[in-house]
């Protein structure tokens, strides 16, 4: 393990997996067009094939290069060979599969369902919003103001990005607030809970819990999916997968890198910001489908750029980036020494957790007794949360402000 | 601080502290880079104030820290440092 810019790999690993996820759009659109015309089928064989390859993945990944080191640990320092889940990781593990299987079968719903699929998809990208109240209702580090403004503008731009023709069909949208994307909060919810649990001193990596929320989610939809789908089309689509084999497992190989990375980036920062930053995938797959659709017009549709939705799109694809830029401004952190008067600690401490911005308190033996260390928006904030807070404290008869001005943590 | 593994055993409680350090003008980076490299350090701050590096050490025994401290002092540019060891730690989420 290195030490490394926190932050610098949070940012790197959510864009990383944003710009893979616009990777995959694409290889979509080719297979889909070129290969595998119906929809149902493309998406039963790519999950078929999806289960096999991310297996044979943990195994090869597995795989004891030199002394103490596992090919896996490459793509993320965690990983330590195959675990199976057990206890509150197997819980984890379900849950997960369950909000996948949800939101994978709102999914094939509404593609058969819905008239103009389409025009409702772009609403996918409100599932950050939900992220957002997730983050506020369950982290220890919840978002601050001017990160769910941020957020926001990047919601709203991706919507407008993605946003295309068509009629909005009421039922088609309540599946997409409903189920689907409720699905997704759980899939991604389960994921974080999973990630920050430790085995010996290490996260659970990445890499197993990838490969074993698919294989929950496929013993939850192999026991649905007959209820769903016609069996012709799933013998169908058996026989589909075994042809077009390679195609598909490249698919799914550029899949799992991109969720490797998107759940390494879970365990570092909040769900929302997480998502909120992958959402540069709408913003990447523009310039992807131009390029492709001038390499291969059969194949790719150029997006529509001209008129109304080229400056919807232009739009939106500002606010993206304005949002990701205001996110990534930094928080200011810093150190508050406290010197106390003798007398009750127990109230002084319940006192010191009331001032907003405070992380964490550390009772200390030496020349100060209480250590906090504080995150705020801005220095300017600090005087009001924080100073005036102190000073207003009875028991406190002196403390001494650090800022931070530059921070290497160990990750 | 101990809570109960996955494979249901106890983890042992660790032991944290904070090192503070002031540092001969011009020999920050220097001391920041040779910080960096002890295993044991979780952060690493430079700061304004009246120190000029906060390190926080995570450590198994105060043996351990008396070691890291040892490697802290030789390193060059060091004027001083003061080490505080957490007794407690309160985060806010758990209250």
């Amino acid at each position: 393990m290195t030490l490394l810019r926190r932050k610098y790999l949070f940012y790197s690993l959510s864009l990383a997996s944003g710009i893979l996820a616009a990777f995959v759009v694409a290889i979509d659109v080719w297979i889909n067009t070129t290969a595998i015309h119906d929809p149902h089928i493309f998406g039963v064989s790519l999950f078929i094939v999806g289960v096999i390859v991310h297996i044979i993945l943990l195994i090869a990944l597995n795989t004891k290069i030199g002394k103490d080191m596992v090919l896996g640990e490459f793509l993320d320092p965690s990983f330590r060979g195959i675990i199976i889940p057990r206890g509150k990781l197997l819980k984890y593990m379900i849950i997960a599969g369950v909000g996948n299987a949800i939101s994978s079968m709102s999914y094939f719903f509404i593609i058969s369902e819905v008239p103009d699929p389409s025009a409702i998809m772009p609403f996918t990208n409100l599932v950050t919003a939900y992220l957002v109240i997730g983050d506020l209702v369950t982290e220890k580090e919840k978002p601050s103001v001017v990160e769910i403004h941020s957020i926001f503008m990047i919601i709203f731009g991706a919507f407008l990005v993605t946003l295309s023709k068509g009629t909005i069909d009421p039922l088609g949208l309540l599946l997409v607030l409903g189920p689907m994307n409720m699905g997704t909060f759980i899939y991604i919810y389960a994921q974080k809970r999973a990630r920050m649990i430790k085995i010996d001193e290490y996260h659970f990596d990445s890499v197993n819990l990838r490969v074993w929320s698919l294989i929950f989610t496929a013993i939850l939809f192999t026991t649905i999916m007959p209820f769903m789908i016609p069996l012709g089309q799933i013998v169908n689509a058996c026989y589909v997968a075994i042809t077009y084999f390679p195609l598909l497992a490249f698919d799914m190989i550029v899949t799992f890198l991109s969720y490797v990375l998107y759940i390494r980036a879970l365990g570092l920062g909040k769900m929302s910001v997480v998502n909120a930053l992958y959402s540069i995938s709408v913003v990447v797959g523009l310039p992807i489908t131009i390029i492709l659709a001038s390499l291969f017009p059969g194949v790719f549709l150029f997006p529509e750029l001209t008129g109304v939705f080229g400056v919807i799109k232009v739009i939106g694809i500002i606010f993206v980036f304005l949002g990701m830029i205001a996110l990534s401004l930094s928080e200011v952190t810093a150190y508050v020494f406290i010197k106390a008067k003798p007398r009750e600690t127990q109230e002084l401490i319940r006192n010191l957790l009331k001032i907003k911005g405070v992380e964490y308190i550390s009772v200390t033996a030496g020349r100060y007794d209480y250590i906090l260390r504080v995150k705020l928006r801005s220095l300017g904030k600090a005087y009001d949360n924080i100073v005036r807070e102190l000073s207003r404290i009875d028991g406190i008869s002196d403390f001494i402000w650090v800022s931070v001005l530059k921070e290497w943590e160990r990750i | 601080m101990s809570d109960l593994n996955v494979f249901g055993c106890w983890d042992l409680p660790k032991v944290h502290a904070y090192i503070l350090i002031n540092v001969e003008v011009g020999k920050t980076s220097h001391v920041f880079n040779e910080l960096t490299k002890i295993r044991q350090a979780t952060h690493v701050s430079i700061t304004a104030g009246e120190f000029d590096i906060i390190v926080r050490v995570t450590v198994d025994d105060l043996e351990e820290l008396f070691l890291i401290t040892e490697k802290v002092h030789r390193i060059d540019g060091i004027i001083k440092t003061v080490t505080h060891v957490v007794e407690k730690e309160i985060a806010k989420a758990e209250v």
